[in-house]
């Protein structure tokens, strides 16, 4: 019997539909078989992958939590702000007024019907409700290394109080803020009033002053000496009494206050209104929601801190909260990215070493395997499937440490912050990098001995002479 | 159809050697053909231009009818998988691989499904009687044992042609004998085969010898 098959075309022939997902198993069994056949190559190999990639992801992972800490640190030797306000629900008896206003009553001793009880602002003369003493600015100045320190109180919002020139005609403005101040807060704030008018504030006469975005809303002139420009508040004449100077501060952190435009900052040029603080305190009739801006000599903040609300209510001191203004945050960021940008470029050169590496070993290997390599050829296998084996074996030999290496960088990570008493940043993509970049190298590094090996020509590859 | 159809192949090497100068060669299914000849004659530059392991600089080269000289490099990359066994001096055993994982590598290389792998291995090996050996690692083969695993792999995709570089230099007369036969085998089933050999033994027992000197056929020493 005699066979004259023609080859048919790929594609005609069923038994070349072998399934995509096949060709990779078998190409994958094939590189899993050729490293396990060269197991002390490819110990090393994975060894170096491993020690490089790790290198990379630790020195990453170390300086961004070396940077989180030094943040923290120059953050805390650095901070001098204290804001402190009411620690919310804890109004007690003794705060209430001393006489609750009695429920009017009619002959039959019935409430009066359409009274509303608890209305929205006390009545004239009632006394207000306070957590902060009176003397609240003295006790805080008397802690050491406290520089000033003055309550606001922020009325913004209330109802029926507004601020106009004239008590008749309502003048379009937007975003006015009225703000009742100790002149320690001013101070405290940063900014300047002229000829020490501050004191104007601690009183409970109607003087304002100004920001220049209020004045300039508010139609008055910023001349050296206001006198006898008034605006009115809550139905009340004030009399402008100075502008606000001074280089300006946050005033705080964001706080339960803020819908009341309480963290607007504190700015000479601020569209804001200044009052004395007695009298933001009787239009709000508590001060639940005013706070205390301490600052203190510079890296004082956190000692000062743990401090003040004992110096300021040493009876209660948990009706208090001090929270520490962060305004340090872009000096952190800078030295986060001057930290890993160093890191980054001895990773990169490790990861090149790494590279050079697996290819100058996968080249030896191409030699070594030149006959395998014609035989290959010779059995029908494509310059690429040739080149594949070596393009997976660089991927498998790449993943393999990379995820050891992951493994070792969360291993340094942790140790590095262990040893130095910092909290460790050990993020998910510290696991997760590690076969990512030890593939992309196992990769990168292949291809030159790939292609060499795909060049190979098999007739010379397989003589035996 | 002439299972292969040579003609004026030429091959001169880029050193300037001309190692082919004109050879016409056909070879019918089934029949066995010695190529003898001195060393450098040009015997293993003819085995590689009918292997489509190289090109040759001139001339028309037809396998199973189709014309493969200037085919593209995949399309005689596929007609190798498909219809060419070569079975090599050096018998060109992975050796850290065992009998069986080295038959895989040529099912593999030639797309054949997993699932016909096994049967296929198992009847290669029979034909060889090599199955006793089927887990053992190539390099702890003999040499007899590495040719035979060798021609088991080259008849495992059943190819219409059989080239074989001097298959029994390296082997003893009882060896040898085992290869001729299996040879036999195959030319019955209709295969070509096409032998270069320095064996006396082979070249008596080719249905056909050539003698190549300096690239050319001198004369047909017909059986
Ligand atoms: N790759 C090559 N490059 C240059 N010359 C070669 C190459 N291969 C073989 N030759 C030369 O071609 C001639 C034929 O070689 P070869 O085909 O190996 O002969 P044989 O197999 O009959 O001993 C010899 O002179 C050899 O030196
Ligand atoms: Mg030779």
């Amino acid at each position: 019997m005699r066979r004259m098959p023609k080859v048919p075309r790929r594609g005609r022939n069923p038994e070349q539909g072998l399934a995509r997902a096949e060709v990779l198993r078998d190409l994958i069994s094939d590189v899993l078989i050729e490293l396990s056949v060269r197991r002390g190559r490819t110990m090393l190999v994975l060894a170096a992958v491993a020690l490089s990639t790790g290198a990379l992801i630790a020195s990453v992972g170390v300086s961004q939590t070396a940077a989180q800490q030094i943040g923290a640190d120059i953050a805390a030797t650095t901070l001098d702000e204290i804001s402190v306000g009411v620690r919310p629900g804890g109004a007690d008896q003794e705060d209430a007024p001393a006489e609750p206003a009695p429920v009017p009553t009619g002959e039959d001793g019935e409430p009066v019907e359409g009274f509303i009880d608890g209305p929205d602002r006390p009545a004239v003369g009632t006394a207000p409700t306070t957590v902060f003493p009176d003397d609240a600015e003295a006790r805080a100045m008397a802690i050491d290394l406290v520089d000033a320190a003055g309550r606001q109180l922020t009325v913004t919002g209330l109802p029926g109080v507004d601020v106009t020139r004239t008590d008749d005609v309502p003048d379009e403005r937007s975003g006015l803020v009225i703000r009742g101040a100790m002149p320690g807060y001013l101070d405290a704030a940063r900014l300047d009033v002229p000829d020490e008018r501050a004191w104007l504030l601690r009183g409970d006469e109607p003087v304002v002053f100004l920001g220049s975005a209020a004045a300039d809303q508010l139609g008055v002139p910023m001349t050296e000496d206001p006198t006898g420009y008034q605006v009115w508040i809550d139905g009340q004449r004030y009399a402008v009494v100075g502008f606000l100077a001074g280089s300006g501060a946050a005033a705080g952190p964001a706080s339960r206050g803020a819908t009341l435009g309480e963290d607007a900052v504190m700015a000479p040029g601020a569209a804001i209104v200044v009052i004395p603080y007695q009298r933001a305190l009787s239009m709000r009739g508590s001060d639940a929601d005013a706070t205390m801006l301490v600052r203190t000599a510079p890296g004082a903040g956190v000692a000062v801190g743990h401090v003040l609300r004992e110096a300021i209510r040493p009876d209660a001191p948990e009706r208090l909260e001090a929270s520490q203004v962060q305004s340090l945050d872009s000096l952190r960021d800078g030295v986060s990215t001057q930290l890993g940008r160093l890191a980054a470029g001895i990773g990169a050169f490790l990861a090149v070493l790494t590279a050079l590496l697996i290819a100058s070993s996968m080249v030896a290997s191409v030699v070594a395997r030149t006959g395998e390599i014609g035989l290959r050829r010779a059995l029908g296998a494509s310059r690429r499937d040739v080149a594949l084996v070596f393009l997976g074996e660089g991927a498998v030999v790449g993943v393999l440490g990379g995820l050891a290496g992951g493994a070792l960088a969360l291993v340094l990570v942790v140790g590095a912050a262990a040893i130095n008493g910092w909290s460790a940043l050990t993020p998910v993509w510290m696991v997760a990098v590690g076969p990512a970049l030890g593939g992309a190298i196992g990769v990168v590094s292949a291809t030159y001995p790939a292609v060499r090996a795909g060049r190979i020509s098999p007739a010379i590859a397989v003589r035996a002479d | 159809m002439t299972a292969l159809r040579a003609r004026a192949l030429t091959r001169t090497y880029p050193g300037g050697v001309e190692a082919l100068r004109g050879v016409d060669l056909d070879v019918e299914p089934g029949e066995r053909v010695a190529i003898v000849g001195r060393s450098g004659a040009g015997k293993s530059t003819l085995l590689n231009a009918l292997g489509l392991l190289d090109e040759p600089t001139s001339g028309s080269y037809r396998l199973l009818g189709e014309e493969t000289v200037g085919l593209d490099e995949r399309r005689r990359d596929h007609l190798r998988r498909r219809a060419l066994g070569f079975v090599f001096q050096d018998a060109h055993v992975l050796g850290q691989r065992t009998v069986a994982e080295n038959l895989t590598v040529k099912l593999a290389t030639s797309r054949v499904p997993r699932a016909e792998r096994p049967p296929r291995i198992a009847d290669s090996l029979a034909r060889v009687g090599l199955s006793h050996r089927r887990d053992a690692a190539g390099r702890l083969l003999s040499g007899g044992e590495k040719q035979r695993l060798a021609i088991a792999r080259a008849i495992l995709t059943s190819p219409a042609v059989i080239l074989a570089d001097e298959p029994t230099g390296n082997l003893d007369g009882v060896n040898s004998q085992v290869v001729r036969d299996l040879f036999d085998e195959q030319a019955r089933d209709g295969v070509a085969v096409v032998v270069i050999t320095h064996d006396d033994r082979v070249a008596a027992w080719a249905d056909r010898s050539v003698i190549l000197q300096d690239g050319q056929f001198t004369e047909a020493m017909p059986q």
